[in-house]
């Protein structure tokens, strides 16, 4: 079920009179959400159910073993790995089988001209496989090293697994923020329940006016790159780095607001990450749940940063390629990551500050001379890593990339209906910059202009109002993020 | 859940509430407004006889053909029935004699095989079938461009909610653009925006009727024919190149003819006209081959079959036609066709009981001259 369809529109308030008027105590609301996340993931594909399923049992019972096994700590690491591999090779099958066999198969066919004939498996990705994944296993990582507890109640656990709010695009939960709301009482909150629902309207309005938008101008023109000078690429590029900012953080943000209808709090996954000032505090602020995530699980059990220095730099590279992986099977991703990772290591090497940590030019209207080049700079190169990102292939991206910087910077091309959304764009620059402070864009201080409710409410009903209109006059796209 | 938490969620609901309501003023508004328009109706509110003053227009579905169709099949069950494309929409019930029952179902048909469907459909025969061939329906080109054939273009249209929405928005923006008179929408008889706020529809004998083309042509798309000289220098839209006619769709004219013979229904069937600047601009081209051979190659079929005949009104510049007399390169006003049908009933004296006598005709094209309507300046 899609956050932007007329099924979800039923659907949400159905659950939400369900769990705080019929559900009440936390057992039931618990089943209840259960039940209603896995009727949510199964309106894409019923069977994709048996799969979170699984993963959800085995998760769970490598907690109940671990904790049966107190006292041997090596029996506790098997039953942690078993359930860790059990994982990845259900991850492996379907996402990435066809994927490593093609390549082999090319390998071995470019190296000794012999064709392998490998048996590709005709399977569907499920939706957000890495996601669900990935928070089960952080899961069975926390319990092996006890920062978090046993739960032994299968309902909670499942909950906190398949919370349908961000069960197919995260932000990816740690049991130690989320697994605990699921075991005690929830309270209805007005001030939480209201700003959820502005949360959500801001995180619609990424999504089905920028977002859409972005992809309705790009997409036809995409293919058609070769055709187009350098100033026009740099549009497409720019067209891509709003598409899937807005398409991603506007899930993310439709997350967290309706989590915070059900009174569950959920990690923030975006800080404004391009109005960052180098590449490193932009991997601070973007995605945040899983860069998190391979920090913790992956970064520092390698030695982090603390170690040799040029381990440090085999770990980033490690973490960045691995991190490019996740997000789909192709190289692309896996150069989108190594790219990064060379620009967090240069960062490193040239001694550049990366140390920022308050929001740019917290407590002033403007940044300085130097923070604005840092932004733009920083931007530029995440634009150039979307393009790697977006590209179809290695030699796709290779051929955009080198045209961007080399063709002659004359005729952009530009359709009239582009106009729009490079208003909207523009619109999400200048509120981001005034809102940076804030968790979200609609958080309106008491002072100035937005302490009038009217002025507040026209706001809402406008942006209501253009995400009617563009939901009926775009074309809808689904999440980027679903495929990973 | 306790006393507090009551109170917060009651003052939750009654926010979102308040919120709703307004958008739902907004959104009820909009659908009150196409409802009143006729945008938004059951579809068989459309299928009944119109007064003889109103018009069916709707400005954001497209019902067309299977209007025409279902209004000829189950309301008015003509003796005589116009048929074909928008290029035979001018021929009014003022030039048929009044003793036969007539409808105009131009616009059901884009290409040969729906035809067939057409007649095929009817329940009732007509007895005489005036029918025009747009010439592009013979090139293979503009079939597969621009014309797939469906079997189901005259099947009742399903209304979606989808389309609601997109309706309010395209509603709201055409208010805001001024094209839109509420007090016309509330006031008016007509049936659809476009019939309301344009006066462009198809009247009760199923011809239309385009009020804004004759009171500001200069406003029009193809004024002058600037966009049908474009497509013919971009060969496209309808003006697709092409040498030689589809002898398929020969073939399927054929077994229109076949059916049309098996229902006894005379068919009177013409080659539409083009205006003369279009046509010489056409011809200059050189790549328009195929509508220079078209009446030959149509011409050995309809001798085939007793009663039929083909007209051909391609080149008009010998009819001493003008064109500021045509809407656009290719639909000629009513005037043009009260000429063809003069022609054709001069030619075929048959014809003459089914339409009004030479003078009324003459009476019909005065009336016409006297409103001094010039819809192109050259």
């Amino acid at each position: 079920m899609l956050f932007n369809s007329i099924e979800f529109l039923v659907f949400l308030p159905i659950v939400f009179v369900l769990y705080w008027f019929v559900f009440q105590k936390h057992s039931w609301q618990n089943l209840l959400i259960v039940t209603a996340s896995y009727v949510f993931y199964g309106w894409w594909d019923w069977r994709f159910l048996f799969l979170i399923a699984f993963t959800s049992l085995c998760s769970f019972y490598s907690g109940v073993l671990m904790e049966r096994f107190e006292g041997s700590k090596r029996r506790q690491r098997m039953v942690c790995t078993v359930n860790i591999v059990v994982n990845f090779l259900i991850l492996g099958v379907f996402k990435y089988y066809n994927f490593f066999a093609d390549s082999l198969a090319q390998l071995i066919w470019s190296l000794f001209h012999y064709q392998l004939d490998w048996v590709t498996l005709n399977v569907v990705l499920p939706v957000g496989i890495s996601f669900y994944t990935f928070q089960a296993l952080s899961y069975t990582i926390d319990v092996y090293r006890k920062d978090v507890p046993v739960t032994r109640n299968v309902v909670e656990f499942f909950a906190f697994i398949s919370f349908f709010p961000q069960l197919v695009a995260g932000p990816i939960e740690r049991a130690k923020n989320l697994l605990p709301q699921f075991q005690r009482d929830r309270h209805f909150e007005y001030v939480q329940a209201v700003d959820g629902c502005r949360q959500m309207l801001w995180g619609f309005f990424k999504k089905v006016v920028i977002a859409d938008s972005c992809a309705s101008d790009l997409n036809p023109l995409w293919d058609s790159y070769a055709d187009f000078s350098g100033i026009s690429l740099w549009g497409l590029a720019l067209l891509f780095t709003f598409q899937i900012y807005c398409d991603f953080s506007g899930y993310s943000d439709i997350a967290i607001g309706c989590s915070r209808l059900f009174g569950i709090r959920l990690l923030s996954n975006f800080n404004y990450p391009y109005l960052s000032r180098s590449i490193p505090e932009f991997w601070r602020r973007w995605h945040i749940s899983l860069m998190t995530w391979f920090r913790d699980y992956v970064y520092i059990p390698l030695g982090g940063s603390r170690c040799a220095q040029w381990k440090a730099i085999r770990n980033t590279f490690i973490v960045f390629g691995v991190s490019g992986l996740w997000h789909g099977a192709n190289w692309t991703f896996v150069c989108w990551g190594l790219y990064h990772g060379c620009l967090i290591v240069l960062y490193k090497l040239l001694h550049i500050n990366t140390k920022d940590k308050e929001i740019l030019a917290a407590g002033r209207w403007l940044p300085s001379v130097k923070d604005t080049c840092r932004v733009v700079v920083t931007f530029l190169l995440a634009v150039v890593g979307w393009v790697i990102f977006r590209a179809e292939n290695i030699a796709q991206a290779w051929d955009f990339v080198s045209r961007m910087f080399l063709t002659a910077f004359d005729d952009f091309h530009f359709r009239l209906g582009s106009l729009t959304t490079m208003v909207v764009m523009l619109l999400l620059i200048v509120v981001e910059y005034l809102q940076r402070d804030k968790v979200h864009v609609l958080q309106f201080s008491n002072q100035g202009l937005f302490r009038w409710a009217a002025v507040r409410w026209t706001v809402y009903l406008t942006l209501f109002g253009a995400i009617f209109y563009f939901s009926f006059n775009n074309v809808s796209q689904e999440f980027i993020y679903f495929q990973f | 859940m306790n006393k507090q938490e009551r109170y917060e969620i009651r003052r939750f609901g009654a926010r979102l509430a308040l919120f709703l309501l307004l958008v739902s003023a907004v959104i009820g508004f909009g659908v009150l407004c196409l409802y009143q328009a006729g945008e938004v109706r059951s579809y068989s509110y459309y299928i009944r006889p119109l007064k003889q003053d109103q018009l069916f227009g709707l400005g954001y579905s497209y019902y067309d053909k299977s209007y025409k169709f279902h209004m000829t099949d189950e309301v008015c069950r003509p003796q005589v029935l116009a048929l074909g494309s928008s290029r035979i929409m001018q021929v009014r019930r003022s030039v048929v004699n009044s003793d036969y029952s007539f409808y105009n179902a131009g616009g059901a048909i884009q290409n040969v095989q729906e035809l067939s469907l057409f007649v095929n459909g009817l329940h009732e025969s007509p007895q005489l079938m005036l029918v025009n061939l747009d010439q592009w329906w013979f090139n293979r080109t503009y079939i597969e461009q621009d014309q797939p054939f469906s079997s189901s273009v005259y099947d009742e249209p399903k209304f979606d909610y989808y389309k609601l929405g997109q309706f309010i928005c395209a509603f709201y923006t055409d208010l805001i653009k001024g094209k839109v008179n509420l007090w016309k929408l509330f006031s008016s008889n007509h049936i659809g925006l476009s019939a309301i706020c344009n006066e462009d529809g198809f009247m009760a004998d199923g011809s239309r009727y385009s009020h804004n083309m004759i009171i500001a042509p200069e406003i029009q798309e193809d004024y002058n024919f600037k966009n049908v000289l474009e497509r013919i220098r971009d060969g496209n839209a309808r003006f697709q190149y092409g040498d030689y006619a589809d002898s398929t769709q020969v073939c399927v004219l054929e077994n229109f003819l076949d059916q049309c013979a098996a229902r006894h229904i005379k068919v009177v069937a013409f080659l539409p006209p083009f205006a003369p600047f279009v046509y010489q601009k056409m011809q200059e081209t050189r790549k328009y081959g195929y509508m220079s051979r078209l009446y030959k190659n149509l011409l050995p079929v309809f001798e085939k079959y007793e009663g039929c005949s083909l007209y051909d009104f391609t080149d008009v510049t010998d009819m001493g036609v003008h064109n500021y007399d045509f809407y656009d390169g290719f639909h000629g006003s009513e005037i043009i066709y009260n000429g063809i049908i003069r022609q054709m009933v001069r030619q075929d004296s048959t014809l003459a009981p089914f339409f009004v006598s030479e003078q009324e005709m003459d009476r019909l094209d005065s009336v016409y001259i006297s409103k001094k309507i010039r819809l192109h300046s050259l």
